[in-house]
């Protein structure tokens, strides 16, 4: 039976509500570590945050599965994602096409799909709740999408910037991160290089 | 056969915002992403049937269906002019099915639908350019098989294009593309940049402007993020070089812009004029009114 | 001043209009309606549901209709709107040895249980020219329209394990190519359904370049069967599954050369094809190009285009072929302008360099 919670919850308009909601997205990862605010919300039930279920609702279905950290594998939250996207969870993080952090580091990023160097782009999409964007570390950001550097302060721990180093490391091969906070996120395509200030 | 008769069904045929249903959108925007994760990387995508034909422009309709919301403004360009059919065509599909503004001015557009052309006026940070593509491979008509190039990019092996290159300046004393002239992105992927004449290939290079490329028969999506480094395959002592024109637009006079030959006679009367339809009116306005203040 | 001819939004519009008095044709004849295609042009509306990949009779008689009978417009027009069309379901595997056949005949045999049954079949006619052929006819003899049930002709050969058995099902649900694209190498299943909305007239042709020797495969036809199956889908409501229906079919089961060797008893091998409504070259077709590409599976070597999987699939489709090859009309001007410059450039080069040759040569 699915939950009351996993029925509410969804865009009140669907069809732009997830325009809008892939608008964010995109100039997220176009523009490495800008913060780029969401408009139209979906309402999941916690511990999933606002934004990272609405970028669920704007681009898990069937075709791409969900991985959930432990923390978010309630059953409200499973009945939301099945209910507003039909998206399969899936406990094997090397399998999803999204997933979920509660935190950042809680599964760590060399654990999911990195893509094949014939296909890199069968590799997950990390989305990282976080309370705020901003905070713990400054960094200096450098790629593509970034017009020569950019300064900015992630709500990382210095041993989260090793793991991405790592994943940097191995374009075109890796995954992609989307941090959230409230109703904003910021992007970490892989080809951003993260160096200290 | 037939008892059910003919009345029913067909007149009820409706359509979702900008064509597309749902799911092939989710499913091309996650295309998108990952093209805009991995630069010049060729995104398999589940090309759609659409209501024009393959060729025509149906990978970059599907991606700008997939892009576009109520707040945008389009401009559709074919051979750098509004008016051409194929643009006209297009242009009237998405106002059609998805009610946006349309524009013909490059700086009001936030979405830009192209084929062979990149326009005149440098693009701005939010814009969007959407490239049609009839082969998004650049090693295509070196390699013919879809098995081998895939394996040539992911061994980042691209000597044989070079060899081609290399060629070309042996037996005619240049490189002899002039048009989708195979450009290396972010020091990685060697893309195709659709058949835009090599003349345009300097205004990829660090473009505020993001740029997506659709291959709708190919299904194939790739992305150039913005401020990323576009460099057109050359050599040391044969260095990247555009075509120069030796006139100006024969209608406003602008240099250094690409110029569309029109035979006037059988005679070899020719004029010279802008391929950018929009450059060109705005620079003529730009000059009548500029008369007009001198009065 | 010149102005450059410009296409604009009128000149389409007038096209569109002429286009549509062209179709209409002399206003003195009566509009031909979508039922008559149905009813008269019916192999015409069973080739456009086959490659348009929807079974629906009345959609693709006005798609012919609308398509003054292209009939590779009419296939596109059904693709584009199929393409439109939500998903409730999928059935279950038809079973064709439920078929109640309207046309069944197996060539390698001379009787077999249920009989030859010729069918409606232009075979045996002589080709001439008959003004009055489509006007009244005469009523089918009762027995030869019943559609009776009768078993499949090759499953006699499969109980002595003479031939190969039917590939077993797959575990997962079969891929779907008009959902994900396409990837090389291919496995049966989309093989199969790239070339049952694969344009007839290139898998023909493809077909008859393995008799001619290009990957021969001793085709003999085990049985060509014609008829209505139902179709059913799973209720999991109702825990069982219900017909929604039935579609006419054309299956061709070819027999073809036998493989083993060594421990392996000899047994013949199999090529499959199966199309919507009656389709019957187009299901033989696709029964010898089906047999040729699975070459790898027979230790065959791949020499011959009908074995080239990555040949095949990716140029079997007539919507997206028709779609490359027209698109050379659109305007490619700016393109040609570019290598205009440098066909110029190169001659204006040429003709320097000949013309210091002739100077050196003077001196």
């Amino acid at each position: 039976m699915i939950s009351e919670a996993g029925l509410s919850g969804g865009f009140e308009v669907p069809v732009l509500g997830a325009q809008a909601a892939f608008r964010a997205l995109l100039a997220a990862l176009s523009e490495p570590g800008t913060i780029v605010p969401l408009t139209d919300m979906a309402e999941p039930p916690a511990p999933l945050g606002a934004a990272a279920g609405t970028i669920l609702a704007t681009l898990a279905d069937h075709d791409a599965a969900v991985f959930l950290d432990e923390r978010l594998r309630v059953k409200d939250v499973a009945d939301w994602i099945a209910f507003h996207t039909g998206a399969p969870l899936t406990a094997d993080a090397a399998l999803a096409s999204f997933a979920v952090l509660s935190a950042p580091g809680t599964v760590p990023l060399a654990a999911f799909a990195e893509g094949s160097h014939d296909y890199p782009d069968r590799s997950t999409t990390v989305i990282v709740q976080v309370p705020a964007l901003g905070g713990e570390t400054a960094v200096r950001l450098t790629g593509p999408g970034i017009k020569t550097a950019r300064e900015i302060a992630l709500p990382v721990a210095s041993g989260w910037l090793a793991e991405w180093r790592a994943n940097h490391a191995r374009f075109p091969l890796g995954v992609d991160v989307v941090f959230v906070a409230g109703e904003t996120l910021l992007g970490l395509p892989r080809t951003t290089r993260i160096g200290g200030i | 056969m037939s008892e059910a008769g003919f009345d029913g069904g067909t007149a009820a045929i409706r359509y979702n915002f900008a064509y597309l249903d749902e799911q092939t959108k989710r499913s091309i925007r996650r295309a998108i992403l990952k093209a805009v994760a991995i630069p010049g990387y060729q995104v398999p995508f589940a090309s759609r049937e659409m209501p024009m034909p393959f060729g025509w422009g149906t990978g970059g309709v599907q991606v700008t269906a997939s892009v576009l919301g109520p707040d945008d403004v389009l401009k559709v360009i074919d051979q750098g002019a509004d008016d051409t059919t194929n643009a006209v065509a297009i242009r009237g599909f998405f106002a059609r099915t998805a009610g946006i503004a349309t524009t013909t001015r490059t700086a009001e557009a936030t979405i830009i639908q192209t084929r062979h052309r990149i326009p005149e006026e440098p693009l701005r940070a939010g814009q969007i350019l959407v490239y049609q593509v009839p082969i998004p491979e650049p090693l295509r008509f070196l390699e013919p098989r879809e098995t081998e190039t895939r394996r040539l990019h992911a061994l980042n092996e691209y000597g044989l294009l070079y060899v081609k290159l290399y060629e070309d300046i042996a037996k005619h004393g240049h490189v002899a593309t002039t048009y989708a002239y195979p450009v290396l992105v972010a020091g990685r992927y060697i893309m195709d940049p659709s058949p835009i004449p090599k003349f345009d290939n300097p205004k990829m290079d660090m473009s505020p402007a993001l740029q997506l490329f659709g291959a709708g028969r190919e299904r194939r999506i790739y992305a150039v993020p913005p401020y990323t480094p576009v460099r057109s395959l050359d050599f040391e002592d044969h260095p990247f070089r555009v075509q120069e024109f030796t006139e100006p637009c024969g209608l406003c006079g602008s240099r250094g812009v690409y110029l569309d030959e029109v035979v006037l006679d059988d005679r070899g009367g020719r004029l010279f004029m802008c391929s950018d339809t929009d450059h060109c009116e705005a620079v003529r306005a730009g000059k009548g009114a500029a008369a007009e203040a001198s009065w | 001043m010149y102005v450059a001819v410009k296409g604009g939004e009128t000149a389409i519009a007038n096209a569109h209009r002429l286009l549509a008095h062209e179709r209409r044709g002399d206003p003195e004849l009566p509009a031909l309606t979508a039922g008559q295609i149905d009813a008269q042009l019916t192999l015409a509306v069973d080739r456009v549901m086959a490659e348009g990949s929807l079974y629906d009779r009345e959609l693709a008689a006005v798609a012919i209709r609308q398509a003054r009978g292209d009939m590779i417009e009419a296939i596109f027009l059904v693709r584009a709107y199929r393409t439109t069309l939500l998903r409730f379901g999928a059935t279950l595997p038809v079973d064709t040895a439920r078929m109640a056949v309207q046309r069944r005949i197996s060539a390698t045999h001379k009787d077999l249980p249920g009989g030859q049954l010729l069918g409606p079949t232009f075979d045996y006619t002589h080709r001439l020219l008959d003004p009055g052929a489509g006007d009244a006819a005469e009523a089918p003899a009762e027995a030869d329209a019943d559609g009776s049930v009768v078993g499949r002709a090759i499953d006699a050969l499969g109980g002595e394990g003479l031939i190969e058995p039917d590939s077993a099902a797959a575990a997962d649900a079969p891929g779907d190519l008009t959902r994900e694209p396409l990837s090389f190498p291919a496995d049966r299943p989309l093989r199969l359904q790239a070339l049952a909305r694969g344009d007839e007239g290139f898998l023909l042709v493809l077909a008859y370049s393995t008799q001619r020797g290009y990957a021969r495969t001793h085709p003999f036809a085990g049985e060509i069967r014609m008829g209505d199956v139902e179709i059913e889908i799973d209720m999991p409501e109702l825990g069982f599954a219900v017909s929604i229906g039935a579609i006419r079919l054309t299956e061709c089961q070819m027999v073809n050369q036998f493989r083993g060797a060594g421990d392996v008893p000899a047994q013949f091998t199999r090529g499959y094809g199966l199309a919507f409504g009656h389709s019957e070259r187009k299901a033989m077709a696709m029964a010898l190009v089906d047999r040729a590409l699975r070459a790898d599976e027979f230790g065959e070597d791949r020499v011959a285009p009908a074995q080239d999987e990555e040949f095949v699939l990716s140029h079997a489709d007539n919507v997206q072929a028709t779609g490359f090859v027209e698109h050379l009309k659109l305007p490619h001007y700016v393109d040609f302008q570019a290598e205009l410059e440098l066909v110029r450039r190169l001659r204006r080069e040429h003709a320097a360099r000949a013309s210091a040759a002739t100077s050196e040569a003077a001196e």
